[in-house]
């Protein structure tokens, strides 16, 4: 790679690693994911980001391939950007957790007499939900509301969840690809240092399946995301891809299975404990329908993910 | 014929996929819902039995104005009102709407009427304060025919009212409930308190006791005073 080329290439993924991080320390005012956890207990945490941990990784494993054509003689590789937002449902900009049977004084930094069981609801906007309006946990006891404290807004009002990440890769020995996906470890200042790896191999299957109308591969993908203290996500997809050169344009498509976790970590203001929670994602497999243009070293592609959290992802890829 | 089958199958593929995107581009493509939707809790028969005992513990100091009231501040002649002391449980207004000669009547003054609509303002219900920090808010509707000798009223039929606390909701209706001046709590009839689909008949005796029907049987017995259920 020229010396010219990288030059640009290190500010793209300073770039690229804020877009990243935006879905995690995107601000409203004066409050970041974090400011907005540390007042809220882990049941209450849960509930209000499980829009952003349901679909991160989704997103992180959109946008894994733009054709399934891989040489199996001759040196190919590519770098670029990828971005990608899961399409959330509208109804996610609220939640409501129940909670019954749970000692009352858990809840309220206003102790009960007695600390007596009964029933906890709470809720409000969740983290893609109203900037505006508080959430609120409300204790019952005997059918009434013996107490009812404001939470905290939402972070930012969408219904997409956006990512970006920079990617490279290298192919072209025996229909084998290899894709690396990489920040180097950034200090974000109050957000503590952030890192992200990610790496995969695909393979096309035209070398040993000749004459076929279409291409076919086969691969798969596996990163990790750590932000600070706060989040470590990790995400696996492994995938069949089909494509149809056309000229300019390449269309592509295909299925994958995946999965992928979260795990939050944070101190809770009220009482100074230590939260962390882990959550498995509900996306399982996933349809690819996409197209990608080819501009002598420039490809750009858009496909769609097609599944339990519905994906659009772009990539600008340079390379040959 | 293997190899036939799968050059059909990838050829037919891509443009399946195309279609099931094209579908979905057009139909909506909202992913499934992921954030928690929890149903409130149904509220169990102990629950209702309780919020039935609130109101009744409540009850007399609202209604007994029928036959108390004494006004203070301004007054005007058409329709009195009542605004809760300090020191009470509840707070907020109710409206007083003295009459002679029944519902059609004539306005009167409090301590000549023989009968009184007394009612919470549209938006404006009492609040309860209960223990344990939790409250309630209450509306009234109800009507009563005075008997200024006695300082007795007796409240009519289809009067009703209503009984919110945060998430839950209820309604309830007077049969025949008697107050007297002076009686801490009233002396006979009953209250049908109904939240969802638990029906609770509270049934005053003019002490400090009452009984909770619920579905037809003596299920609880109250202290108005200390606030305890004690099952039958």
């Amino acid at each position: 790679m020229k010396k010219t080329q990288l030059k640009w290439i290190s500010p793209l993924f300073v770039v690229v690693l804020m877009l990243a991080a935006v879905s995690v320390n995107a601000q409203t005012d004066d409050d970041s994911l974090q400011d907005l956890l540390e007042q809220v207990g882990e049941d209450y945490a849960i509930g209000y980001s499980s829009p952003f941990l349901y679909a991160f990784g989704p997103n992180q494993n959109s946008g894994m391939y733009q054709t399934a054509s891989i040489p199996w003689t001759g040196l190919t590789f590519g770098f670029g950007v990828k971005v990608m937002a899961a399409h959330m449902n509208g109804d996610d900009q609220v939640f409501q957790t129940t909670l019954e049977d749970v000692y009352l004084n858990d809840f309220t930094d206003n102790p009960i007499v007695g600390n007596p069981k009964g029933t906890i609801i709470m809720g409000g906007p969740t983290i893609f939900g109203d900037t505006e309006t508080n959430g609120s946990v409300a204790g019952y006891l005997h059918g009434v509301e013996v107490f009812r404290s404001e939470t905290i807004p939402g972070l930012i009002e969408t219904n997409f969840v956006p990512l970006a990440t920079p990617e490279v890769n290298l192919g072209g020995l025996l229909g084998l690809k290899a894709t690396l996906r990489y920040f180097p470890e950034v200090d974000m200042g109050e957000y503590g240092k952030t890192s992200y790896l990610g790496y995969g191999v695909q393979w096309n299957a035209n070398g040993v399946l000749k004459n076929l109308p279409v291409d076919i591969m086969v691969g798969f993908f596996t990163q990790s995301l750590k932000v600070g203290d706060l989040l470590d996500t990790n995400a696996n997809s492994y995938f069949a891809g089909v494509s149809k050169d056309f000229s300019l344009a390449t269309l592509y498509g295909g299925f994958a299975i995946e999965d992928s976790d979260m795990t939050v970590s944070y101190q809770y203001d009220l009482d100074g404990s230590n939260v962390e929670f882990s959550v498995d994602g509900i996306q399982e497999s996933r349809f690819t329908v996409g197209a990608s243009m080819n501009l002598l070293i420039m490809k750009l592609n858009a496909e769609m993910g097609i599944g339990d959290v519905n994906t659009y992802s772009a990539g600008l890829m340079f390379g040959l | 014929m293997k190899a036939i089958f799968f050059r059909q199958a990838t050829v037919f593929m891509l443009p399946l996929l195309l279609l099931v995107a094209g579908v979905l581009l057009f139909t909506g493509c909202e992913s499934d819902t992921v954030a928690p939707h929890d149903e409130d809790p149904a509220l169990t028969q102990e629950d209702v039995a309780y919020q039935t005992m609130y109101l009744g513990q409540m009850f007399n100091e609202v209604a007994v104005q029928a036959v108390s009231y004494v006004p203070g501040g301004a007054v005007n002649k058409q329709n009195y009102t009542y605004d809760f002391p300090g020191e009470s449980d509840i707070a907020g207004v109710i409206n007083l709407d003295f009459r002679t000669g029944g519902e059609n009547g004539t306005s009167a003054t409090y301590n000549e009427a023989d009968y009184v609509h007394l009612y919470t303002g549209e938006g404006a219900p009492l609040v309860l304060a209960l223990g344990l920090g939790g409250s309630a808010t209450i509306t009234f509707d109800l009507t009563a025919d005075i008997v200024q000798a006695t300082d007795t009223a007796t409240i009519t039929v289809g009067s009703k009212g209503s009984f919110v606390s945060g998430v839950y909701s209820s309604n309830f209706a007077f049969n025949d409930v008697v107050v007297i001046d002076g009686n801490g709590y009233p002396e006979s009839g009953s209250i049908d308190f109904t939240t969802g689909d638990t029906e609770i008949v509270l049934v005053y005796d003019g002490d400090n006791t009452a009984q909770l029907l619920v579905a037809g049987i003596w299920t609880y017995t109250v202290n108005l005073d200390s606030g305890v259920l004690t099952e039958v």
